[in-house]
């Protein structure tokens, strides 16, 4: 084991500092901390700090005993640091920990029945070494599967070097690797093939353009993979952490093209997760509204309109322009107290006021979506904040 | 170190590869093996600055752990993008970490494992920015204005830092979903930031001055064999984009710019479109080449990628040209129409006038008070073609209501309500001819528009 650079006993320093400090006395004795023997870090599942569990091993005589445990040009959070004995946990006794003024530093003072050789685990929250997530994913020709590895991205700037280190992720079972201050380390920690997707076409009223025709650029339906985080898609043995997601895909060349990226969100065992690859700008949707009237207008008596309902009239243009059929999702909000006059394709609700439609549309065909629905109760004056989205 | 320095003569590039022991690991870098390129294969993107770099090796390897060294200087490679693939013997050969070390800018160390001493093919893959390519079009209309001759183009640009000799050279037409940018993250002191600042935000800098300096260093162009005809572009549907690979090899040096043939069609049937719409024009008229991107107009194999379009008219046999205007195109899906704006013309006029303004069905509250009216305005549009041709007008008004009611239509089989607030008219006009168009456009103002 490599002599530790920055957290290190200071001994001789501090027999002076403990001497006035605590005024020795003849049963205390100073320990000075030797090298660790034995490192793990257990990198969080956030970005930036990291628990490093090392065991040391401790000479101990008879009586109280002070160990200095001092850091320097490292960020330690002094009230994560914890010393639990392991050797003889039944008769070592912790009596008190002190922090000396403007020092990184910390005295542990300890009891001992008798002369002892004493293994410790020191735990201490490090910061600025972590592990994140990068993702790689290759689909297939036909994008009906894909495979997914799985890296951990090693980040050590904690000041502190690691002659080795295992590290403890929630990615898998623990592994261990040196790793030196300044330096990143990438480490495929899984790598799962024939993981099913599903391709989404979402065209969403709220966001996009209604009339694509008239944009100056090409205006394009975002396109997403759809993977379920479960056994029976090959995957489902840990909780997809977030992270950087680099979609490629095999072509027929042998080689492959890079489809995009995404940032995969947190996705637990059974959830869902989508991946935005790029855009599509071979289906175009325009949506035109083409009459609103307003009915059942209701006024008070000075003739002032208070409530009336309005029969809206629109129509979504789907057009597949590609080769092969795409299945559309097409969202639509419809917001305030509405009811369904005449929509022309089944929906799912997502909430009271957002509808989902799923539009099958074969290669080179165009479809009609008409929504003929009123907005009930609209009120003119008074109360209008309740005509809007109401969550 | 002076073996470094022969091998980048020998490269006569920036990208060095180290095959290492893993028992040299601390000491000072020996080289082992240096293997040249067996191939390389470039594939860029047009909507992103991004290029898929992927270089194909051979290399022996030592039975236990060998350490690979990539590293590269003054070019624009993404360090998070690096990639080894083993393509033989996988399974007596693994990748089992890459390793950015400290103290180091553009280099990256794998880890490779083997279970023997083998010589093995791996392909390298990468991003870098800074190759770039456009599509270009000429048409050249013919005299009637009724045809056109399309010629389609792509021009590859290096500007990466990297020489790219006999390379595969594929281009790829789509819109990509991009989190940072490569130039943005080729800059970075540290691959994946530090964890210490916010996900290494402030390092994402692009390196300006570097940036320029790589921009000004061309160097002399690869001699390529003259080809007898120009190369063939196979062209591939792959998800939403499309994959354009270029015949053979290509050579562009950094600094560089490559122009080829990517299509060619002829004749192309064009219309001749003016169209007035105050809302995206202004009180102006303005025209439009329109063509269908469909079989039966000689096209319509492949999207056509968005790009600047130079449009000519031929004017004599001698291949005498005039220029009619430039523009922009967006990319055209398959089936498609293409909609050239060449700009404001005077040579066809559309002019649209209120000839008649009245307040209709005034309506009062009890206490007599004027509480709304239909407001009442008989349009006439006066349409004349000056041009030589036959051309389509397009007139479009938007108005400022959606309760807006259109009677008295005069050509009402020229006439569509696109929606609640605008109408069209298109028509066709002889040379030299014109025609008026009238309408009244009636909008219920104040209380009005509650009663039916």
């Amino acid at each position: 084991m490599a002599a530790l650079k920055t957290i290190k006993p200071m001994m001789i320093s501090l027999v002076f500092l403990f001497a006035l400090a605590f005024g020795l006395q003849a049963r205390t004795s100073l320990v000075s901390l030797p090298d660790r023997q034995d490192a793990a870090i257990r990198l969080q599942d956030r970005e930036g700090a990291a628990l490093v569990q090392e065991k040391r091993r401790l000479t101990l005589k008879k009586g109280i005993n002070h160990i200095d445990f001092s850091w320097q040009n490292v960020m330690i959070d002094p009230s994560s640091i914890l010393l639990a004995p392991l050797s003889h946990p039944d008769k070592i006794i912790l009596l008190s920990v002190s922090y000396p003024p403007a020092e990184a530093a910390l005295v542990w003072e300890i009891s001992s029945p008798e002369d002892l050789e004493e293994e410790v685990m020191i735990s201490y929250l490090l910061s600025n070494i972590d592990g994140i997530v990068a993702y790689q994913a290759l689909a297939d020709t036909k994008e009906t599967v894909l495979e997914l590895r799985t890296y951990l991205v090693l980040r050590n700037f904690s000041g502190e070097p690691f002659n080795p280190v295992t590290a403890h992720t929630s990615l898998g079972p623990p592994f261990t690797t040196p790793i030196q201050n300044l330096e990143t380390k990438k480490i495929l920690v899984s790598r799962n093939p024939d993981i099913p997707i599903k391709k989404i076409y979402t065209w969403d009223a709220l966001t996009m353009p209604h009339e694509p025709e008239k944009s100056e650029t090409g205006v394009g339906i975002p396109v997403s993979y759809e993977l379920t985080n479960q056994k029976a898609s090959k995957l489902g043995n840990f909780a997809l952490r977030p992270g950087k997601t680099r979609l490629f895909q095999q072509d027929n060349q042998g080689s492959t093209i890079f489809l995009g990226e995404d940032t995969t969100s947190f996705t637990p065992m059974g959830g869902k997760t989508r991946l935005h690859i790029g855009d599509s700008r071979d289906i175009v949707v325009t949506k035109h509204r083409l009459d609103a009237a307003k009915t059942n207008v209701r006024r008070n008596s000075d003739g002032q309109v208070q409530v009336y309902d309005e029969t809206v009239k629109e129509e979504i243009l789907m057009e597949n322009l590609k080769d092969g059929p795409v299945t559309l999702s097409i969202v639509e909000t419809l917001p305030g107290h509405w009811e369904k006059v005449d929509i022309s394709s089944p929906y799912t609700l997502k909430d009271h006021q957002t509808l989902i439609f799923a539009i099958d549309l074969p290669a080179k065909a165009k479809k009609t979506l008409t929504l003929n629905y009123k907005v009930l109760n609209i009120f003119a004056a008074n109360f209008s904040e309740f005509n809007g989205a109401r969550d | 170190m002076p073996v470094r320095k022969k091998i980048n003569r020998l490269l006569s590039g920036v990208l060095i590869l180290f095959l290492l022991p893993l028992a040299e690991a601390d000491a000072k870098i020996d080289l082992v093996t240096l293997s040249d390129r067996d191939a390389v294969e470039t594939t860029i993107y047009n909507e992103a600055d991004l290029t898929l770099v992927r270089d194909k090796r051979t290399l022996n390897f030592v039975k236990g752990m060998n350490r690979l060294q990539f590293s590269w200087a003054n070019t624009r490679i993404d360090p998070t993008s690096l990639s080894l693939d083993i393509k033989k013997d996988a399974d007596k050969i693994s990748v089992v970490e890459i390793t950015y070390p400290p103290g180091t800018k553009d280099v990256g160390v794998w880890q490779i494992k083997a279970a023997e001493a083998c010589r093995a093919p791996v392909e390298i893959t990468y991003f870098t920015s800074g190759i770039s390519w456009q599509a270009y079009y000429v048409a050249v209309v013919s005299e009637d204005r009724n045809t056109s001759d399309l010629k389609g183009y792509v021009r590859v640009t290096n500007h990466s830092g990297e020489d790219y000799g006999n390379a595969l050279t594929r281009l790829v037409v789509g819109k990509i979903n991009i989190l940072d940018e490569i130039a943005g993250l080729a800059g970075l002191d540290h691959p994946y930031g530090r964890p210490d600042l916010m996900g290494g935000e402030p390092e994402r800098k692009i390196l300006l001055s570097k940036a320029k300096q790589v921009l000004t260093e061309a160097r002399s162009m690869a001699m390529d064999a003259a080809p007898a005809r120009p190369k063939e572009i196979a062209k591939e549907g792959l998800s939403e984009y499309f994959l354009y690979t270029v015949e053979g090899r290509e050579s562009i040096p950094h600094g560089w710019s490559k122009r080829l043939l990517s299509l060619q069609a002829d004749p192309v049937r064009v219309q001749n479109l003016y169209r007035y719409d105050r809302d995206r024009f202004g009180d102006a008229v303005v025209r439009f080449l329109t063509f269908d991107n469909k079989k039966e107009n000689h096209l319509g194999e492949t999207p056509l990628p968005g790009g600047e379009i130079k449009v000519f008219r031929s004017t004599g046999p001698k291949g005498e040209l005039e220029y009619i205007g430039a523009d922009t195109t967006k990319y055209i899906p398959v089936g498609k129409t293409a909609d050239l704006n060449l700009g404001e013309t005077l040579s066809v006029k559309i002019k649209p006038l209120v000839m008649a303004y009245r307040k209709e069905n005034l309506a009062f509250d009890k206490k007599g008070n004027i509480t709304g009216f239909d407001e009442v305005k008989d349009y006439e549009v006066r349409l004349s073609n000056f041009t030589h041709t036959r051309a389509t007008l397009e007139y479009v008004e938007n108005f400022d209501s959606p309760d807006v009611s259109i009677s008295r239509i005069s050509l009402p089989d020229r006439f569509k309500k696109t929606d609640q607030d605008s109408i069209t008219f298109t028509l066709e006009l002889a040379p030299q001819a014109s025609e008026t168009l009238k309408f009244t456009a009636s909008t219920p103002r104040g209380d009005r528009k509650w009663q039916p």
